[in-house]
């Protein structure tokens, strides 16, 4: 048992999930932490997620942030600014572009909070501003900000950049040069140059719910009010908030003494699901062992046939009762081994420790030791050795999830070798659902989207071997009513996406044999060949080195592919590619995890991926990603180079009921064919990494639920 | 063309209800009043209908801040821990009639240390003591709290369960943590707790629990 005056200094965390609603600071039009349209100097809570939406004039921002750390937040904006452009085809701009801010000082009793931004890199730079602004809280209900704004918030007022005195090329700021085809560019040689000006503003929390702005704005809107699509008539704006309890924020505003904005935001933290630590039904308390039916049975219960069948029996109704799978098991006097599938919870500790509940309430008092082998598609992944003991030990104790731990041995379970039970395979799944499909950013329709009927079959007829194939009918929807064709100068690759939603009526969407396989110690394969996803059928392998626990894996993919008819049924076009990459995959701890994958892509170019997860031990992540590859940024074309978000929610997160499901979705700015890889399921590192630690570590405050 | 519509809706009705092999469909997971399609609350009602009839020891349990009242009969009793378990797979675990631990109330209590308060309660005495609390936090996180109480016996009740009458003494805890404070009551028949107050988490708040011989 824990000391008292160790568990007295590990910290009184706050009991968290519940209680007060957190008054967050307020987004601005901008949907960053602001007032209206100027910046303020707070940060959001750490990992906190927004979606603010904002409309005035002719400007509608649409925009999703994330407190990446405490101290840095990104955003990515997608902007819609009517007549924008009056002389050319398409009279309206849409940009996307992205943002970034960091929190230099913390606000505390008598220091205010500090925080430098760059606004809108990336884009056509319509919105390009950087600024430092700082806000202090002079009473708990009133705060105030000044601030110093380049760029868009250099412009009214906007007197000789001061950081001139540093070197007199600040002093002019390069104007936006270019055409479509160079958005997406990093424009560094604009950050914090030409005028500066001044900005600020005060607010006032009336009620928990209600506050008021005013603000003094250093936006003066020159281009709009040039194509005569704003008037600036004052730089006082003015509004009023009001902060839902589940998130939601509504504000009316007042801008530039001559138009009237509106904007509505949602703001969650994935720190905070609705049940923190779940919902679900209680694992079975552990009985004494010497009270259980198969106490009975004597010393001699490893050599008789019957007994060992009631075991296996016994072991299969009850662990099927929490949702887990027994393939294979084996008995002897003091030791028993269990190879088990978890097809309920998405905490793999939560399915180890109810696997060993079972153990410990169905095995024959003789039994000390429990040996659990997690199994994914047929493969074991991992070897957890627990002690009945242990368990008795610790169900009750107040510090049993981390001693819990410490006295499991995890090891590699490459050499584990049971026979599967009868009837386990064959194995048939299906399942009918509908989904729905998106596609985003055509600026003929920046939303467009499907909604069908879906249905997965899979059969596994041994251990390791998976036939399985996805087909979509779309119901309704206006997928089908893209116009626009690629003018890309690379092989199209990717950037006629919109040719198969055109052509293709059912859609199959996979249909794949793979096999997985342990090819020795910490090494794990896969071997797939067949219609490999949407755009592409061939064959694809991959090895992957990953010990149990430390945070390196390596690993290497080799794909021959063709590219599939638009129609999206059983044919191919002429083009086919060999593609392949060279992974390391790498667990920063603290929940970050980083990626680089360098290889030859779709398109024939060769570059690499660098991609940056911040997960979240519940299993929401959000992260981001980007590739350079030897195609130029103009050859590459609008965007100039591949990027992307990437978002999972957990569905546990969001019912608090225990699944193994989850909905996952990339927002690329751009779908071009640049740095294009192979959509294919099933890659080994996150298939394999569940049952291994960090991950099994960061959640086994599981393994008792 | 209408008949391709008519399959298109019913093919879309389908998938929306959805189904599968594993017995769930899409929509479950939302539901509250989900149908029991893997079979596992009608086991977890035959399993306390089991108990029942094997005459184990119950009691009866409300949770204040959800106006909930349900049943629970004793599961499992090891080295003086009882788990009492309701036909809906919702438990609680007490230790001399002190809560040590709940399971699918959600902001569920993982466990606790009532060591340095039981003796005080169970012998009737007053003083100071703490205790120690175990919750998951939105991450599977372990999250301690630590709480000093004060133990005060208010003396001589009566006490009318479900019309048994018991004399009884009350005491009181009253604790304080650095985020949360509470006041649990224990009203002692002879060594047993008869009814208590007992709070299990901020998200929760108390449980009320009372013995009842059917």
């Amino acid at each position: 048992m824990l000391p008292r005056k160790n568990l007295l200094a590990l910290g009184l965390c706050l009991i968290p999930g519940v209680l007060q609603a957190q008054q967050e600071p307020t987004l601005s039009f901008y949907g960053t932490t602001g007032m209206i349209d100027m910046p303020t100097g707070f940060a959001q809570p750490d990992a906190q997620l927004s979606f603010a939406t904002s409309y005035f004039g002719p400007t509608l921002k649409n925009t999703l942030s994330f407190q990446i750390t405490p101290r840095l937040s990104g955003s990515f904006r997608y902007s819609v600014i009517e007549d924008f452009d009056p002389t050319q085809a398409t009279p309206t701009r849409y940009d996307r572009s992205f943002d970034l801010r960091y929190l230099l000082f913390e606000e505390g009793d008598l220091r205010p909070a500090v925080t430098v931004g760059i606004q809108d890199f990336g884009g056509t730079n319509t919105f390009g501003a950087e600024y430092v602004a700082v806000s202090k809280h002079f009473t708990p209900r009133f705060s105030g900000t000044i601030g110093i704004g380049w760029g868009r918030f250099g412009s009214y007022g906007g007197f000789t950049n001061p950081l001139g005195v540093l070197d007199s090329g600040f002093e002019n700021r390069p104007g936006n040069t270019g055409n479509i085809n160079t958005t997406g560019r990093l424009d560094i040689d604009k950050w914090f140059r030409g005028d500066a000006a001044f900005f600020g503003g005060v607010q006032w929390q009336a009620t928990d719910k209600l506050s008021f702005t005013a603000e003094y704005s250093s936006d003066a809107y020159r281009i709009e009010v040039q194509r005569g699509i704003v008037d600036h008539d004052s730089p006082i704006n003015l509004g009023a908030a009001y902060r839902f309890d589940n998130g939601w924020n509504l504000g009316a505003y007042y801008l530039y003494g001559s138009q009237a904005g509106v904007s509505l935001s949602y703001s969650f933290n994935p720190k905070s699901p609705k049940y923190p630590g779940g919902r679900e039904g209680a694992p079975d308390p552990l009985q004494p062992r010497y009270t259980l039916a198969a106490a009975s049975w004597g010393n001699d219960w490893p050599s008789q046939p019957e007994y060992q069948n009631t075991l296996r029996t016994q072991l299969e109704a009850g662990l099927s009762h929490e949702g887990i799978e027994l393939e294979a098991f084996e008995a002897s006097g003091t030791r028993a081994t269990v190879h088990v599938h978890n097809k309920r919870f998405g905490i793999e500790a939560q399915a180890i420790g109810r696997t060993a509940n079972v153990m410990a309430n169905t095995l024959p008092p003789s039994v000390e030791t429990f040996v659990v082998v997690p199994v994914v598609n047929g493969v074991p992944q991992s070897r957890l050795t627990l002690q009945r003991r242990d368990l008795e030990e610790l169900e009750g104790e107040l510090d049993g999830a981390w001693s819990s731990y410490v006295r499991t041995q995890i090891e590699d379970a490459s050499g584990a070798r049971l026979d599967p039970l009868p009837g386990v395979y064959p194995r048939f799944s299906y399942e009918l659902k509908s989904y729905m499909r998106s596609s985003l950013f055509d600026p003929d329709n920046p939303f467009r989207a499907d909604v069908g009927a879906e249905l997965n079959l899979g059969y596994m007829p041994s251990p390791g071997v998976v036939l399985s194939g996805q087909i979509r009918q779309p119901i309704v929807g206006n997928l089908d009513e893209v116009t626009r064709v690629s003018n890309s100068i690379l092989p199209h690759v990717r950037s006629d996406a919109g040719l198969y939603d055109i052509q293709s009526e059912l859609e199959v969407m996979h249909l794949t044999g793979e096999y997985f396989f342990r090819p020795g110690n910490n090494l794990y394969g896969r071997l797939t060949a067949g219609y490999l996803e949407m755009m592409y059928g061939g064959v694809s392998g991959e090895l992957l080195w990953k010990p149990v626990s430390g945070p390196l894996a390596l690993g290497v993919e080799l794909n021959y592919v063709k590219q599939r008819d638009f129609d999206m049924l059983f044919g191919f076009r002429n083009y086919d590619v060999v593609t392949g990459h060279l992974s390391a995959y790498y667990d920063f701890g603290n929940g970050f995890t980083g990626q680089v994958d360098a290889g030859r892509y779709l398109a024939g170019d060769w570059g690499a991926t660098f991609s940056l997860d911040r997960e979240f031990d519940n299993g929401f992540r959000v992260g981001a990603y980007f590739t350079l590859t030897d195609v130029s940024f103009s050859d590459f074309g609008e965007g100039s180079f591949d990027k992307g978000i990437h978002l999972t929610i957990p569905l546990s997160w969001l019912s608090g009921d225990p699944a193994r499901r989850d909905y996952s979705t990339t927002i690329t700015p751009v779908t071009r064919d640049g740095g294009a890889r192979l959509n294919i399921r099933n890659r080994l590192y996150e298939v394999t990494r569940g049952y291994h630690d960090p991950m099994l570590r960061d959640s086994w405050g599981g393994f008792w639920r | 063309m209408k008949h391709l519509m008519h399959i298109a809706c019913v093919v879309l009705a389908a998938a929306v209800a959805g189904c599968s092999s594993e017995g769930e469909s899409q929509l479950d997971y939302f539901r509250a009043d989900a149908p029991d399609r893997t079979g596992r609350k009608a086991t977890e009602q035959a399993r306390f209908a089991q108990l029942l009839d094997n005459n184990a020891p119950t009691l009866l349990v409300g949770v204040e801040s959800r106006s909930q009242l349900a049943g629970v009969a004793l599961s499992a009793d090891r080295d003086g821990r009882r788990t009492w378990t309701t036909p809906d797979d919702v438990s609680i675990s007490t230790q001399g009639g002190l809560l040590v631990a709940t399971r699918g109330l959600s902001f569920d209590l993982m466990a606790a240390d009532v060591s340095g308060v039981a003796p005080l309660i169970l012998a009737r005495q007053a003083g100071q003591a703490e205790r120690f609390h175990r919750y998951l936090d939105g991450e599977y996180h372990t999250v301690f709290s630590s709480y000093v109480c004060d133990i005060e016996n208010l003396g001589k009740r009566e006490v009318t369960l479900l019309g048994d009458r018991y004399a009884t003494t009350l005491m009181s805890e009253d604790c304080i943590g650095t985020t949360d404070a509470f006041t649990n009551l224990y009203w002692l028949s002879g060594t047993e707790v008869v009814q208590s107050r007992q709070w299990v988490s901020a998200g929760t708040g108390p449980l009320q629990i009372g013995v009842f011989s059917r």
